[in-house]
Order: structure tokens, then C-alpha cells, then sequence
């Protein structure tokens, strides 16, 4: 958590500092949710692309971007082949894909670093997850299909109907400024 | 009173807060997520927000969210069912994308930060643009405009706000323009068919229209025509983002302009093709200025007010708002730091201040920089272990270094304080240069920004000398601020500062207050000292597709990862070592094998 007090000089408002830490607090509350109004089932709020480090161990993280940097290796080693008829090309792939090995091994030797005894075991973990996540992207992918075409059925089923009446009301409206009452009150807590 | 505004879910999501009126914190969820325009819930704002305040949740009075999302679900649900059954591609994508999260933020608020329901409180989208336009400018009375590509059902707002001698305020807004009829919408279009990004790559066309002369400004007005009340229409005809999520234009649009371009095909200005769609960027530029410069002429002459705020996506267009400083016929234009929807987060927040609570008003500091501290320990930790070379400095000896570095050709990347609140680098996130040969311009493009060759970089210069430099007009140094104008660079200078004057003589600059950002004012004291000419190169420090770096470690991995030659936070200057030769890459690979094999095996 960083340090209240040293950051309240910005401006001279006296705000109490808190004991506890707000981080810990908002995560604690999340962890508690029902996960209802979380907005994808998948984890984090940047769905299955989402990487908290924080609070991570150094060797799961290691793990991780050893797998994921192996594999983009592998994909710009595919580039870098296919391109063979442009050298100028292949020569940026080359030179990504070196990047990508240099990341590779710098990652593989620091995990067998830190844990010498089972750095082989957190690595293969590590390709369990994402196959793990791989078999959640296909499952949601699927759920996104299905719900569509439930959607795209009820769409063609319910919508008419009030589509007309959409529709007739739109050839009633006028283009051009829509005044806003003078006496109109915001309401704070409607959402409509 | 503790107030927490948040901005979420369209593009540029962040949190504000707001303690006693006056704001302390501010950032968009991109700077701390790394997404650019991150447009998911902006928990990670919200709690650097709360915990750098050392505010608790439950300490909040009121969580004020930009927009009325249930009154955005019936705009989009009302806009399907008129586009039946051509949207029927549309339909499942907007009710799954809004029922699956978009109109729950009041649970989604309390689930999050655990505030009971009825502390969690709405604006409306242009109701927030107007208050973080208004509240932050230093004005008692001013007319406001805000525009951007929608908000619920409303494009373009005007009304007028007032400070009262009593210490209350209120903003009045008179009238609306309702979607699909938006000038943002207009441009995003055009954005879309040129094949850049919509809401991202929009400054692109602007940069792009300086290349282009408008001869298509008629087919243009076929698109938009004005209505008989002063205000404007779409033709309906020529787009489709109101009907399907696939594309914004029809094919009527192609046949009237032609074909769109392909994303990946570079603009080549010495072709026909690059120079048509330079023309059509001038076009719709042109068209949205006339516009804009009407419609505020009117609301000019309407209200008598000398002032007016802008505020909304468009306020970004800084050719078109120093059009509407010159020929509208008000003296001054503010355009606040983050005039767009992250810019929201802390208009509803100073609202609910001011208009729900009833709070006197007060005075909001006039600086953009609301966000996270720069921490030059980190920064020097990190580079020391990575061999790189790191110095010290006292600050008069870093001054006269860095103003040596920066006349001497080298780029040198900028962190200082908290980072800006808004888009635009305002000196403590920045890349600074020197701005007289376009081969610098061309470097920084080729080997730091990645990004298009057409694309303009911006001048900082101190507000008392900007007018030696740039036709300034009257007013016109309260838009250069916060970048928000284009100006002309005086022809004398053109050749001295070819890196920042566009192809049309102008630049978007930045007139820099010494109470704003004293470090930087300094060092354009420095440099003017050495070179005679106080002006620098200031461009955001990021790299193209990444949002501008907030933490030390961030500007450290941009430093590393491109051709900036220093890095300076805090007292602390790195410099970039002359990298080893690359090895072959058998032997790289070969490297770590072998590593791993003797060492721990």
C-alpha cells in the first residue's frame, strides 16, 4: 500500500489515513461475491487475458512466461520460415524471434534457478493452465453461439411487433434540437 | 464529503475522486491495466484512487456513475428494433453485451466496493462532459458545448453554467441533438473508412487532413445537412453504426466516395489513392468545423457569454476548436485536460458535488495531473541491476545536463510528479527532443513511435514567449495549456522548428505555466539559455499501442525496448549503454540449455 500521509501534500485537504488497506479490502469483497455481477465467468476483469502479478509467486510467473514466451517462439519460427521468398521480412521476424528465445531461456534459466528441485514441475503446471484456458475460451466461445442463436430466434419471433411500433414512432420524431426542459430535475439515483 | 466518480464500459475507462469539491485523484484504468482505452470496470483505478487517498469504501459518501446506463439500453434497444430486421446481426451482440454487464452497475459498484445501493448515484453522459468542462475551468459564467459520438440519446449538448455569488452553481443545459444525428459518429466514420480505429485513431484523421485539400466538402454536406433550427441531420442512407456493430458506413457511402482503405496498406501521399483519402479527411475536418463554429456562434450569441466550455470526444480537435476561438465570438475557450469519457469520471463526480449535494463551489486546481507519483528509486533500482549507467543529479546540474542532451540531437524520456489525467502528455510523462530538423521528427517515428510519417508532433514552449514562436490568438493561450489548439507557427520559425510544424504551417502546442510544471519550465529555460530558442519536442511517452506509461518501471521497459537515448525521474538521469552485439541465434538458444544444464542439473 502506498504511504497516505506522503502522498496528501499534493494539495492541502486534510484526508484521515486508513488503517487497513483498501487494496486488501476491494479484493477481499471480490473474492466474496457471488460472481453475479461479474461481467465474464471467466477470471479477472480482463477475462482469461487478464495477468495479476501481484501476489503472485516469482516461480508461477516464471513458469508462465516461460510457456507463453516458448510458444510465441514457435509462432514467429513459423513466420520467420514462410517468409523465405522475402528476406527483409524474415529478417524482422529473425530478429523478433530472437527476442522471443532470448525471453525464453532467460525465464527457463531463472526458474531452475530459484527452484532447482521442481522448476521442471512448475513448468509443466504452467502448460496445464493454459491448456486449462484453452478449454474455457472453446466452452465460452460455444456458450457465445448458442446464446447468439437463441437471440437471432427470439429476434425474429418477439421483436416484430414492436419493431413496427419502433419504426412508427421514428417517422413521427423531428430532426434538430430537442429542447430539455428548463424545470426537468436530475434525478441522483434513477438510472434511466 | 468523499465522493468517487468512475467511468466504464464504452472506451477510457477511470476513477476520479473528489474529497470536500475538490479533486485529488484521478486515472484512467489504461495507465494501470496496460490496455489502451481499457474499457472494463476500472477496479485498478478505483482502488490506486482509494488507497493512495487512504480512503476506505465505506468512507465514501456518494459513488457516481457518468451515465444513465438503463436510459442507454432503451437508445440501443430502440435503435435495433427501427433498424428491423437489418440488424439482426446486431440484436444478440447488444443484448448480450448489455444485459451480460452494462446495465448492472449498480451491482456491479456495490459487489465491487461493497457500498450499500443507495449511495451509488447517476448522471447523464453530457450532464458529466458539461461538469468536468465547467467545474474545472476558471470561469463564474460560461456557455457550454459538448460533443462527442453519443452518450444515452444525446450527441451534442449546449447551456450555459454559473458560479453564484452565494457560492452555489448550476449548469443548464438548453438542448440536445439525439442520436443517430452526432458529429462524433460523423468523424468516427470517416475515421472507419480511412482505416484507422474508432475512438482511438481520430486525431489521425485530423493530422491527416493537413495533407488534403476539401473538394469533397459537398459530398460531405450530403451526409450531414443542417436543419432549419440551426442544429443538424444525418442522411441515415450513407452509414450503418446504427444498425449493425460491423461496419459504420453503407454502401451508398462507398459509392459516393469511393472505396474505403485497407487498415494495412500504408498511405502513400504520392498516389492518387493516398491522396484522395487525404482529401476526404480535409473534407469531413472542414465540414465539422463549419459546424461546430455555427453552432457555438448561435450559442454565442444566444447566452452573450464571453466564455465557453467544450467539452466531449470532439473537444479533441484541436484545429476545430481554435476555429471556434477565432470565429465564434467568445474570447476565451476552455477544453479541460481529459475532455473525453475518462474525462467523465470526474465531471459526475463534481456533479454530485455541486448539484446533488448542493456543495459550495470551489476552486479546482487548473493542472491536469491527478495520477500516480513517479518513483525514481524504483527506476534507478532497475536500471543499476541491468548495467545501464545511472547518475544522481542535483537539480540545477540535471537542468543544464538534459538541456545539454536535448541540444545535442538525443531523445530523452520525461517522468516527473504525478502522471496527467487525459490523453495528452503535458510534461510529466513525456518524450522531449529537440524541434528543429524534420530528421528528428522522422527518427522518432521510425525508431521510438512506430506510426504513421503523416502524423504531426507537438511544441512546448512558456506561455510568455509562445507568441515569438506561434500565431496566438487572443485567448488562445488558455486552449495551449492543456494542447487543446492548433496555431500556426510563425513562417520565420518554420524552418527552425520543422519537427513540430505540421505540413500546413501549424502546430498543437502546448504553452507551459511555471506554476503547472516547474521542472519542465526550467528546462525550457535551460534549453533557451543554450540554443536561444525555448521551444522542445513534446510527444507522450509510449510507444504506438501502448497507453502512455505511468509507473518508473513502465518508462524504464519503454527506454529499453526503443531508441530513447536518457531517462530521467526524479533526480535520477539513465543512459542508454551502447548495446552488445547480437549473438547468432543458435548460439542463443544454445545459451540457456547449456546453463541450465551445468549449473543446476
Amino acid at each position: 500500500m502506498a504511504d497516505a500521509t506522503s502522498s496528501v501534500p499534493r494539495n492541502s485537504l486534510p484526508i484521515p489515513c486508513s488503517v487497513a488497506s483498501t487494496s486488501a479490502l476491494l479484493r477481499s469483497r471480490r473474492a466474496h461475491s457471488s460472481g453475479l455481477f461479474n461481467a465474464t465467468p471467466l477470471p479477472g476483469g480482463h477475462g482469461l487475458d487478464d495477468l495479476k502479478i501481484d501476489g503472485e509467486p516469482d516461480h508461477r510467473l516464471l513458469a508462465f512466461l516461460h510457456v507463453a514466451e516458448k510458444a510465441a517462439a514457435g509462432r514467429f519460427a513459423i513466420y520467420r520460415d514462410v517468409v523465405n521468398d522475402d528476406p527483409l521480412t524474415q529478417a524482422i521476424f529473425d530478429k523478433i524471434l530472437r527476442d522471443e528465445v532470448f525471453h525464453m531461456n532467460y525465464t527457463y534459466t531463472q526458474l531452475a534457478r530459484i527452484s532447482p528441485a521442481s522448476y521442471r514441475r512448475y513448468v509443466w503446471r504452467a502448460r496445464a493452465s493454459r491448456l486449462w484456458k484453452r478449454y474455457l475460451r472453446i466452452a465460452a466461445a460455444l456458450a457465445a453461439i448458442v446464446g447468439a442463436v437463441m437471440l437471432t430466434l427470439q429476434y425474429f419471433i418477439l421483436v416484430p411487433p414492436f419493431a413496427w411500433l419502433a419504426k412508427r414512432a421514428e417517422r413521427r420524431e423531428k430532426s434538430g434540437w430537442v429542447p430539455i426542459p428548463h424545470d426537468r430535475v436530475e434525478s441522483a439515483t434513477s438510472q434511466y | 464529503m468523499r465522493i468517487l466518480g468512475i467511468s466504464a464500459h464504452y472506451h477510457d475507462a477511470a476513477a476520479a475522486l473528489v474529497v470536500d469539491g475538490v479533486p485529488i485523484r484521478a486515472v484512467q484504468e489504461e495507465r494501470l491495466s496496460r490496455h489502451k482505452n481499457d474499457p472494463s470496470f476500472p477496479l485498478a483505478a478505483i482502488e490506486w484512487c482509494l488507497d493512495d487517498a487512504g480512503i476506505d469504501p465505506e468512507e465514501l459518501d456518494a459513488v457516481v456513475f457518468y451515465e444513465r446506463s438503463m436510459l442507454k439500453f432503451e437508445r440501443i434497444l430502440t435503435c435495433a428494433l427501427r433498424a428491423f430486421p437489418r440488424s439482426w446481426r446486431a440484436f444478440p451482440h447488444a443484448i448480450k453485451n448489455s444485459l451480460g454487464e452494462k446495465v448492472w452497475v449498480r451491482g456491479i459498484i456495490a459487489s465491487h466496493l461493497g457500498v450499500p445501493r443507495s449511495k451509488t448515484l447517476f448522471t447523464s453522459h453530457h450532464a458529466a462532459h458539461a461538469a468536468a468542462a465547467f467545474f474545472t475551468a476558471p470561469t463564474r459564467r460560461a456557455a457550454i458545448l459538448t460533443a462527442d459520438g453519443v452518450g444515452e440519446w444525446a450527441t451534442l449538448t449546449v447551456g450555459y453554467g454559473e458560479r453564484r455569488d452565494k457560492g452555489d452553481s448550476a449548469i443548464n443545459l438548453l438542448r440536445e441533438i439525439r442520436y443517430p444525428h452526432s458529429l462524433g459518429m460523423l468523424y468516427s466514420t470517416f475515421t472507419a473508412y480511412l482505416g484507422f480505429a474508432v475512438n482511438e485513431d481520430e486525431y489521425k484523421v485530423m493530422g491527416l487532413a493537413a495533407y488534403g485539400r476539401p473538394t469533397m466538402v459537398e459530398q460531405v454536406r450530403k451526409l450531414i445537412r443542417r436543419t432549419a433550427d440551426g442544429a443538424f441531420a444525418l442522411s441515415t442512407d450513407y452509414f450503418e453504426f446504427h444498425t449493425t456493430a460491423a461496419r459504420s458506413y453503407s454502401g451508398k457511402f462507398i459509392d459516393l466516395f469511393g472505396a474505403p482503405r485497407n487498415p494495412f496498406d500504408p498511405i502513400d501521399l504520392e498516389t492518387t489513392e493516398g491522396r484522395r483519402f487525404a482529401d476526404c479527411a480535409a473534407s469531413v475536418q472542414r465540414v465539422l468545423e463549419e459546424t461546430l463554429v455555427d453552432i457555438a456562434r448561435a450559442l454565442q450569441r444566444e447566452t452573450g457569454l464571453r466564455d465557453l466550455c467544450l467539452g466531449g470526444g470532439v473537444a479533441l480537435n484541436g484545429v476545430a476548436n481554435a476555429r471556434i476561438l477565432a470565429e465564434s465570438g467568445f474570447e476565451r475557450v476552455f477544453v479541460p485536460p481529459a475532455p473525453g469519457d475518462a474525462g467523465c469520471a470526474l465531471g459526475a463526480a463534481l456533479y454530485a458535488d455541486r448539484l446533488y449535494f448542493g456543495n459550495p463551489d470551489r476552486d479546482v486546481p487548473d493542472h491536469p495531473f491527478w495520477g500516480p507519483l513517479v518513483d525514481a528509486s524504483e527506476l534507478t533500482r532497475a536500471a543499476r541491476e541491468d548495467g545501464q549507467l545511472v547518475e544522481e543529479l542535483e537539480e540545477g546540474a540535471l537542468l543544464n545536463r538534459i538541456a545539454g542532451e536535448l541540444a545535442a540531437g538525443r531523445i530523452v524520456g520525461w517522468m516527473d510528479g504525478a502522471s496527467e489525467f487525459g490523453p495528452r502528455a503535458l510534461g510529466h510523462r513525456s518524450l522531449l527532443t529537440a524541434p528543429h530538423s524534420s530528421e528528428m521528427r522522422d527518427r522518432l517515428n521510425r525508431e521510438i513511435k512506430f506510426r504513421e510519417e503523416f502524423r504531426p508532433f507537438a511544441p512546448v514552449t512558456t506561455v510568455e514567449v509562445a507568441d515569438r514562436f506561434f500565431e496566438v490568438p487572443p485567448g488562445g493561450l488558455r486552449l495551449a495549456r492543456f494542447m487543446s489548439g492548433v496555431f500556426p507557427v510563425r513562417p520565420e520559425w518554420r524552418s527552425a522548428l520543422a519537427a513540430v510544424t505540421h505540413v500546413d504551417g501549424s502546430a498543437r502546442l502546448q504553452a507551459l505555466d511555471r506554476d503547472m510544471a516547474p521542472r519542465l519550465y526550467a528546462l525550457l529555460e535551460a534549453y533557451g539559455r543554450r540554443t536561444g530558442i525555448p521551444v522542445l519536442l513534446n510527444t507522450s511517452f509510449n510507444v504506438a499501442g501502448e497507453p502512455i506509461v505511468n509507473r518508473a518501471l513502465e518508462g524504464y521497459s519503454t527506454f529499453r525496448r526503443c531508441g530513447i537515448d536518457l531517462l530521467v525521474a526524479g533526480q535520477a538521469v539513465i543512459t542508454r549503454r551502447a548495446s552488445a552485439r547480437p549473438r547468432p541465434l543458435e548460439e542463443e538458444m544454445a545459451c540457456s540449455e547449456s546453463a541450465v544444464a551445468s549449473g543446476v542439473e
